[in-house]
């Protein structure tokens, strides 16, 4: 068999290269994925709302941020990119309608919470898990596969897998964002 | 031979195995777009060269796959490799690391998109409306060169972008954009050397039709051509209120050998893009130094009409387009219907008594999404050459109309 000659091969370096990054990367090490394990992706509209879940999320639980809006003024690269990026988290958190319309044709492959939106957007998802207080139990769209829990205690093992969404619902208030903390807090445990 | 395929075939298996183990571990996205079009022209004249224009073309324009590495959370590589020569090759055409200082500030090195007008930042099919595109986009700002470019879609160059986001308040935000890069260049002393000999039924002479900055993104070689970088700026304002996004750009940068005559351009863009109505809109402005009295047809040894081929010394381009889109229909899921209809207008030399590329154009189209990610399109021009009084003898010989007209059907997928 012939040798491979890495002085005269740019081919050969460059396959070299792509295999070490692809054995000694994190995840291919069993470590957590990325630097950031949750990303709340957020718009302008709600950024006082991003503030609120902040505070709500236990600080163990490391956190990143990313503004949907940002998105408008990128180039066409921008979307790919942001998608990219996600990937790498445990959990992505979308708040509001905003945030999904921007992803729209993306697909994460991992699982999605989905603040304060009852779109259809969310049909490109496995499963859907809804969680919402019965005052907006018609919030949730009809004919999805779909699940529905009163808080984030029932959420069990094996309930949410990867391309699944969870879907929460109510009222912003105090209590409202911090069962959302808590179904984040549940999701990334199980 | 045996060699060559054996490497070729080693590289081929290693590079798909290492990138299906990549994308397992979520570390390469792969995704892009695609189209493929039928078109036919009237009013062009005949040139010597077989792609005179004048044939019915089927052609695919791009076939793109993007691929993202994520480095870390805050360094991202990205490839964009695109077809072109209807897929016979693949070029890049953006390769760069970006990294992020922080949420707001990020540096971007390698091979970009210019951040000059709105067109060349959002130039793929599925994101525009017609597959066409603008003059600011073809003769202006040299972005896509289709259908007489076949290949190296995108203004792309070599370089350095700072790129800063701040926030104001919950009403919009600010993006401001600055590049140093290479720069267009000509390795000629005319800035628009470019020529067709035109098939007059005679002396077929070759002359320069003055098609602005068409063929100079072609001309970048890999080294630059001088010691002068280019500079180029941009500054967008998005409202978060309602759809509204006005931009500014400049750029300036030597682009002769010497590294002393300047091409400067300004341009200024408007949007409303709502769901179902849609406006867009560029203006540019050009101004070129250059030597008065070079004749590049005649340098080459060529025969051709001096009065029309000799450099006329410093002059100014033009260029802009209203666009107007508006859905009437919607179906359930992705489906939709879109009327669009384009203005726009050029003049790429101010100073040249005849080029058929001072010019204005109406285009209307029709677009389809009849799937998820998939779009048919129809589209039809009617263009009129503004100083065709002042066409030359040959250009009408050979067939060169003051009306021209192109339709085009296409298919564009994105994935």
């Amino acid at each position: 068999m012939q040798k491979i000659n890495f002085k005269q091969s740019p081919l050969a370096w460059f396959c070299a290269v792509l295999f070490a990054m692809s054995v000694f990367s994190p995840q291919a090490q069993g470590l957590p994925r990325g630097g950031a394990y949750v990303y709340i992706v957020y718009t302008m509209k709600n950024k006082k709302v991003k503030k609120t879940l902040k505070s709500a999320i236990p600080s163990s639980i490391k956190a990143k941020f990313y503004n949907a809006d940002l998105l408008t003024v990128a180039d066409y690269s921008g979307k790919q990119k942001a998608v990219s990026k996600f990937e790498r988290a445990q959990l992505v958190v979308f708040i509001g309608d905003e945030t999904i319309k921007l992803l729209e044709g993306s697909e994460l492959k991992i699982p999605v919470l989905i603040v304060n939106s009852g779109l259809q957007d969310v049909t490109s998802r496995k499963v859907v898990t809804y969680l919402f207080d019965s005052g907006h139990a018609s919030a949730a769209p009809s004919g999805l596969p779909k699940i529905s829990l009163a808080s984030a205690a029932e959420l069990k093992p094996g309930t949410v897998g990867e391309k699944d969404a969870v879907v929460t619902i109510g009222q912003k208030d105090d209590a409202f964002w911090k069962e959302v903390a808590a179904v984040v807090e549940k999701l990334l445990a199980l | 031979m045996k060699n060559f395929l054996r490497r070729a075939l080693w590289g081929m298996a290693g590079t798909a195995f290492l990138c299906t183990s990549l994308l397992a571990q979520g570390n390469l996205n792969i995704s892009g777009y695609g189209n493929a079009h039928v078109m036919g022209v009237s009013g062009m004249p005949e040139t010597v060269e077989q792609n005179s224009l004048r044939n019915t073309t089927m052609q695919i324009r791009e076939f793109t796959l993007y691929f993202d590495f994520t480095i870390t959370d805050r360094i991202i590589a990205s490839v964009e490799l695109e077809s072109g020569r209807n897929a016979k090759i693949y070029e890049s055409n953006y390769a760069y690391i970006e990294a992020e200082a922080t949420d707001n500030l990020k540096l971007r090195i390698g091979k970009l998109l210019v951040p000059f007008l709105y067109y060349n930042e959002n130039k793929p099919n599925f994101k525009q409306y017609l597959m066409s595109q603008p003059f600011t986009a073809w003769n202006f700002a040299p972005v896509i060169g289709a259908p007489v470019e076949t290949h190296g879609y995108g203004w792309s160059d070599v370089g350095v972008m700072l790129e800063w986001y701040g926030e104001m308040g919950e009403s919009g935000l600010f993006s401001i954009k600055t590049a140093v890069i290479n720069g267009i260049s000509s390795e000629n002393n005319a800035l628009d050397a470019g020529t067709i000999q035109l098939a007059d039924g005679a002396m077929q002479p070759v002359v320069r039709n003055r098609t602005g900055l068409l063929h100079n993104e072609e001309d970048q070689a890999a080294i630059d051509n001088n010691n002068s970088k280019a500079v180029v700026f941009k500054a967008v304002y998005k409202s978060i209120e309602n759809p509204l996004e006005v931009g500014a750009s400049f750029y300036r940068g030597a682009w002769n050998n010497r590294g002393d005559k300047y091409l400067t351009m300004y341009g200024v863009h408007l949007n409303w893009l709502g769901r179902n109505f849609g406006l867009r809109s560029e203006y540019g402005l050009a101004s070129v130094q250059q030597d008065a009295g070079y004749d590049p047809v005649a340098e080459e040894g060529l025969t051709g009409p001096a009065a029309l081929n000799t450099t006329t010394g410093d002059y100014g381009m033009k260029a802009f387009f209203v666009e107007l889109s508006f859905i009437p229909k919607r179906w359930q899921g992705e489906r939709f219907l879109r009327l669009i209809g384009r203005f726009d207008d050029v003049d790429t030399n101010d100073q040249a008594a005849f080029t058929p590329f001072d010019r204005s154009r109406f285009t209307a189209g029709l677009e389809w999404q009849f799937a998820k990610g998939v779009r048919a399109r129809f589209e039809s021009q009617y263009s009129k050459i503004d100083s065709f009084d002042q066409a030359p003898a040959p250009y009408r010989n050979a067939g060169g109309k003051e009306v021209i007209t192109l339709s085009m059907a296409s298919i564009i997928f994105s994935f």
